[in-house]
């Protein structure tokens, strides 16, 4: 039981900086992104070929795999974000799940078919703590997720930059009335977001072989946690994820280690009969 | 009317001997699976214009439905002794059964909402089949489906399956067209142009919703049987996600909300990795460009395109139509502007601007 509950926290954390990042761009320029994955893959990717390829230490790769970040996310603003900005629902899923097709197969080309992976942030071996065996890298995962929690917390809460992100997200037109640079504050979201999806994309690396579906696949389960937790909400974002996640480890240990990917889907149905908004969902009234 | 006449009824003739030569020119029995490839997509997407063309709500079940059919006659005609046509039979029947009970719930859901729910419907759909092994036979698929028959005849070669599927493929596409004039298919329209509008006018709308997922479902349970029945095989690796992906991508690329750009988005994107071939390893890059650039800069779709392209320049210069007369009464504004100019000019008098913020807002929403 506790040995399933530290697994799951782990990999729901991991959720949780997925679905932040899938989030993040949806609720300030409303755009669903599919693509969203890639970011993942990317991170992990970059890491492999950093880390294991290039033998860097884990912590010079980490950097620069977040510098590699940053300009993906600018890459996305430019190329991905503009021309989509007011283009409907639909197109956008389409569009960019092209997009997503593209980066995998540019993926492919550059990295190959074969799966990699990345060694652990810290000892390979489990330490025991209270008759539960854990791996220094799931410690490592809790920390650096509390890490960014608070950090984004403060971003938003307490620096003028944070404001101007609310502020553009609730209305960009009144925001840019205001005096704010919207185009700059979009472009920083982008990069939070592309910051996010390849810290999650570094530390899922070790946990699973890396392949280029790996992104896709990430997505999914953001998606899932974020329309848990309520679509649009950063709360919901992050509880949704740790919410996945313990119900994936709990429902391969105690059900089926094969059925557990389609409970968890099956689950998420059920909630949302009964939470159509998720739970932390904005009940707000149909617009007219 | 007359001019049009004469000009549908050779160009009708002539897509009919086509259709019907086909086969003969393809050499290879490479060439005729593609053909047949070709009608089954168009009975999905056709199926599928209903719920995310017509009604206009973003599903991502189709390839879940199709997924069942083909399982559906695949188990029955391997296991039991039934035959072709009650294979296609019954997957219409569960498919159709299946549809509109995911429909009920999930279509009280909206937007991403909605997205999600169907993802994980049609990822449930893929998980089972690669888990259950008694039943589906695991990742390793169902082979020796038997093809077709009707009543002794056996559709073995690559031509008669083709026609057999050819004739499928029409009916569906005049039940689609038919449908389409008959009270649901207004309503479908009417959701997706104000749901709160067709809601408010009596109409019920989760009702008319749960009826076009069960139409698609349907279809796509039709086009499951030709799936499993022609190939012979099937696999959860056939119902993956980028199934999903492909469907959509043919009805948007084709032009969604219109039965001619269902099927001609799916003739041309089963066709597409033929013409790519050359491309080789880069062919998956080249089809996700090609989906981000067409929906970015064809939204209505290549038939949308052709109809425009149609009216605006070949109808009147080219062939030398005129256009049509104009009709009787041209509204100024559209029914909301009217109604919110009604609501305000009760209680201000101040001068309604020609677009209210409230409908503007509106437009620009998600």
């Amino acid at each position: 039981m506790g040995q399933l509950l530290v697994s799951g926290f782990a990999i729901g954390c991991i959720y949780a900086l997925t679905s932040l990042g899938f989030v993040i761009t949806f609720k300030s320029v409303g755009i669903l992104n599919f693509a969203y994955g890639e970011m993942v893959m990317l991170g992990a990717f970059f890491a492999t070929t950093l880390v294991v390829s290039l033998k860097m230490p884990l912590i010079l790769g980490l950097l620069l795999v977040m510098i590699a970040m940053v300009g993906v996310g600018i890459v996305f603003a430019f190329g991905v974000y503009r021309p989509l900005r007011n283009k409907p629902v639909r197109t956008v899923v389409i569009a960019t799940i092209g997009v997503s097709i593209a980066l995998q197969a540019l993926a492919l080309i550059i990295w190959g078919p074969y799966p990699r992976s990345l060694p652990t942030l810290g000892a390979p071996e489990p330490i025991n703590v209270f008759g539960v065996s854990i791996l220094p890298h799931n410690l490592y995962i809790f920390g650096i997720t509390i890490a960014v929690m608070v950090l984004l917390w403060l971003l938003y809460a307490k620096t003028s930059i944070g404001w101007k992100m609310q502020a553009v997200a609730q209305d960009a037109e009144a925001a840019r009335l205001m005096g704010i640079n919207v185009d700059f504050i979009i472009i920083t979201t982008w990069v939070l977001s592309a910051l996010l999806g390849g810290l999650a994309g570094f530390l899922l690396a070790p946990l699973f072989f890396i392949t280029i579906t790996v992104g896709f696949a990430a997505m999914l389960k953001a998606f899932a946690a974020c329309i848990i937790g309520g679509f649009g909400s950063f709360p919901g974002a992050i509880v949704g994820g740790l919410f996945v996640g313990l119900a994936e480890s709990l429902l391969a240990g105690y059900v089926s280690t094969a059925y557990k990917d389609a409970l968890t889907f099956a689950l998420l149905i059920v909630i949302l009969l009964f939470l159509p908004q998720g739970l932390f969902g904005e009940k707000i009234g149909e617009k007219v | 009317m007359r001019q049009r006449k004469a000009f549908l009824v050779p160009s009708l003739g002539a897509g009919v001997f086509l259709l019907a030569v086909l086969p003969l020119l393809m050499t290879s029995d490479y060439w005729k699976q593609l053909l047949i490839q070709a009608l089954i997509y168009i009975v999905i997407v056709v199926g599928y214009n209903f719920v995310t063309g017509d009604v206009g709500q973003l599903s991502m079940a189709q390839q879940g439905f199709f997924a069942i059919g083909a399982y559906t006659t695949a188990i029955l005609t391997t296991t039991t002794a039934w035959p072709w046509w009650a294979g296609l039979v019954a997957s219409i029947v569960v498919t159709g059964f299946v549809g509109a009970i995911v429909g009920i719930p999930t279509l009280k859901v909206r937007g991403q909402y909605l997205i999600m729910v169907t993802m994980a419907f049609s990822e449930i759909m893929r998980l089972v089949a690669v888990n259950w092994y008694g039943l589906t036979g695991g990742a390793g698929g169902i082979t020796k489906i038997p093809a077709p028959s009707i009543a002794g005849m056996h559709f073995t070669s690559k031509t008669a399956i083709y026609y057999l599927f050819l004739g499928m493929a029409i009916i569906m596409i005049l039940v689609a067209w038919r449908v389409r004039r008959t009270k649901y298919g207004r309503a479908f329209l009417a959701i997706r142009d104000g749901e709160l509008a067709a809601d408010v006018m009596g109409l019920n709308t989760t009702y008319v919703k749960v009826v076009a997922f069960f139409l698609s479902a349907v279809f796509a349970g039709v086009g499951g049987n030709m799936f499993a029945s022609s190939f012979g095989y099937i696999s959860p690796d056939t119902f993956g996600l980028s199934q999903t992906v492909l469907i959509l991508a043919m009805l948007l690329i084709g032009g969604e909300g219109s039965i001619a750009g269902a099927v001609v988005g799916a003739i041309i994107l089963t066709y597409l990795p033929e013409l790519l071939r050359f491309a080789a390893g880069y062919y998956m890059l080249i089809y996700g460009a090609l989906i981000l650039l067409i929906t970015l800069f064809l939204p209505g779709g290549v038939v949308g395109y052709a109809k425009k392209l149609w009216h605006t320049t070949l109808a009147p210069r080219v062939f030398k139509i005129p256009p049509p007369p104009p009709s009787v009464y041209t509204p100024k504004y559209d029914a909301r502007d009217l109604m919110m100019e009604a609501l305000s000019s009760r209680s201000s008098f101040t001068k309604v601007p020609k677009r209210s913020k409230a409908v503007a807002a509106d437009e620009g929403e998600v």
